[in-house]
């Protein structure tokens, strides 16, 4: 069913892809639904997984549907919806101890870089501290993509 | 010159177009990443067909983005000649394309899902878990991507080392991943030689039987305890040998030997692959060139790799690439097949989301 968001654009479902760079699913799903769930504001947010669809191939992620209840009704629970993934996403990946490139494989990763994309451009919003997501900076993000379609992580090195 | 009415038709099915290929490019999320279809062999990339270009010719400059585009087009490659060469992976594309249809057929025609949505989601299941099943060794799937990784490697490059190979799978895959561990798993048991020599070819005849991940499981711990140095000599033909085929029936085509490949629908896309194939009549040249797809064709083999590359590749730029026998196809050989990977993907991405939804 089509709905609209307060910032304008129609959007048909309130659910987006959340991939995280170089790493297997099994290396971050569980840590990320654990850390999900236990952050605030995450009540009624669903982790779905993405099929293959019959397709095999050569990818460097590994990619989940974050769904939530209803239709994005407004813009401050979209921004709250995407700090509170953003945050679990974060938590999962330090937990997980991820190494994203070869020359820095000895480190673990406790900072991630993310991309949002949205209907009207795209952001990257870059998280220093595992699990603290400043409200300003998704807002200002989402001010400028819209609705996200997907946020794709990139794990940094310490 | 086009009418009106030609002219919207056309924009409309532009449009629609684009729509399938952002539909299929959705699945992609990083740069450089492709997939292909299993059922129809269109291969979906996430770069630009001007940049794939310039990779191509070697007029870009080599960095991640370059190892990850000339590695990918390589890796999808190997796939479809899994497809049209091994009985495990056509029979997998048979049976995915019989399930999208019956799917559709019965969504268009409105039929209760309770009438057959189990019966369908039972099939999808099953069909998913022989791709994926494994207990402690490796699963089909894990050996069609191992000989895709090693010989996509192969094709893309020209210099080989084991920290060539780990390179590029970092790069075009990362470290954490599926690929990374299956190959290091590969190379820490059997060694560089090993992995790269023997490994697609074991990969190549173990998708020939009906349970590759159990096959080629086995005969790695054959090979646990003996010197296996002496294989990577082998040629193909003797590799067959070694492991209990027979050279000869292993190089015919499999149209050759299952002639009811014939009369399913997607003979009409392999048709032309069998073809091609069934002109090389020498088993070592055939066997090389299905088992390293990677690898150059010998100056007396009678096919080459062009001729048997992927029918459709459809890049992010509105851009699209056509080989093998559709190489000279326009638009009316690729709009279709542009159309069945997309209905062929979102109806997977259903039966999957059907198959969460039900009990087991």
């Amino acid at each position: 069913m089509m709905s609209k968001s307060e910032m304008g654009e129609p959007v048909s479902e309130s659910a987006f892809l959340v991939s995280v760079e170089g790493a297997d699913l099994s290396q971050w799903e569980d840590a990320f639904k654990s850390a999900l769930s236990a952050q605030p504001g995450s009540h009624g947010l669903e982790v779905l997984p993405v099929h293959s669809g019959g397709t095999f191939g050569a990818k460097r992620g590994s990619t989940v549907r974050v769904k939530s209840e209803g239709g994005p009704s407004s813009f401050d629970r979209t921004v709250n919806i995407v700090g509170v993934v953003v945050a679990a996403l974060t938590l999962a990946i330090a937990a997980h101890e991820i190494k994203p490139e070869p020359e820095k494989a000895a480190k673990p990763a406790t900072a991630i870089t993310c991309t949002i994309e949205g209907p009207k451009g795209s952001r990257e919003l870059r998280i220093e501290n595992a699990g603290v997501v400043p409200e300003g900076l998704v807002r200002a993000c989402l001010t400028e993509t819209g609705y996200p379609k997907s946020i794709k992580a990139k794990p940094d090195a310490k | 010159m086009p009418n009106n009415a030609d002219e919207r038709e056309r924009c409309k099915i532009i449009a629609e177009l684009r729509a399938c290929r952002e539909s299929l490019l959705e699945r992609l999320p990083f740069s450089g990443d492709a997939v292909i279809v299993g059922s129809s062999g269109v291969v979906i990339m996430n770069e630009s067909y001007g940049y794939a270009n310039t990779v191509i010719s070697m007029k870009a400059s080599i960095d991640d983005r370059f190892i990850r585009c000339a590695y990918g087009l390589a890796h999808e490659a190997v796939h479809m000649v899994q497809l049209v060469s091994t009985h495990f992976a056509l029979e997998m594309a048979f049976e995915f394309a019989n399930l999208c249809a019956v799917t559709n057929r019965r969504r268009k025609a409105s039929t209760p899902v309770a009438e057959w949505l189990p019966g369908v989601v039972r099939n999808y299941r099953t069909a998913n878990n022989r791709m994926e099943h494994h207990d402690e060794g490796f699963s089909a799937l894990n050996v069609i991507e191992a000989q895709a990784v090693i010989e996509g490697f192969r094709g893309a490059f020209s210099k080989y080392s084991e920290e060539g190979l780990a390179n590029v799978i970092a790069i075009a895959h990362g470290l954490e991943s599926d690929y990374s561990e299956l190959i290091g798993r590969l190379l820490g048991a059997y060694g560089f030689s090993f992995t790269f020599e023997v490994v697609p070819k074991l990969c190549w005849l173990a998708l020939q039987t009906k349970e590759p991940g159990v096959t080629f499981t086995n005969w790695l711990m054959e090979l646990s305890d003996v010197d296996v140095s002496p294989l990577t000599k082998m040629s193909a033909c003797e590799i067959c040998v070694a492991f209990g085929t027979d050279p000869k029936k292993a190089s015919r085509s499999i149209r050759a030997k299952v002639p009811d490949v014939r009369n399913h629908p997607l003979h009409a896309l392999f048709g032309g692959y069998f073809n091609v194939v069934e002109n090389e009549t020498d088993p070592e040249a055939f066997l090389q060139l299905v088992m390293h797809p990677g690898r150059s064709a010998a100056p007396t083999a009678k096919i080459r790799m062009t001729e048997i590359m992927p029918p459709l590749t459809i890049f992010t730029d509105d851009r699209y690439l056509m080989q093998g026998p559709f190489k000279n196809e326009g638009w009316g050989g690729a709009e279709p097949l542009m159309r069945s990977a997309t209905l062929a993907t979102q109806t997977l991405d259903w039966l999957g989301e059907q198959s969460d939804r039900l009990p087991q």
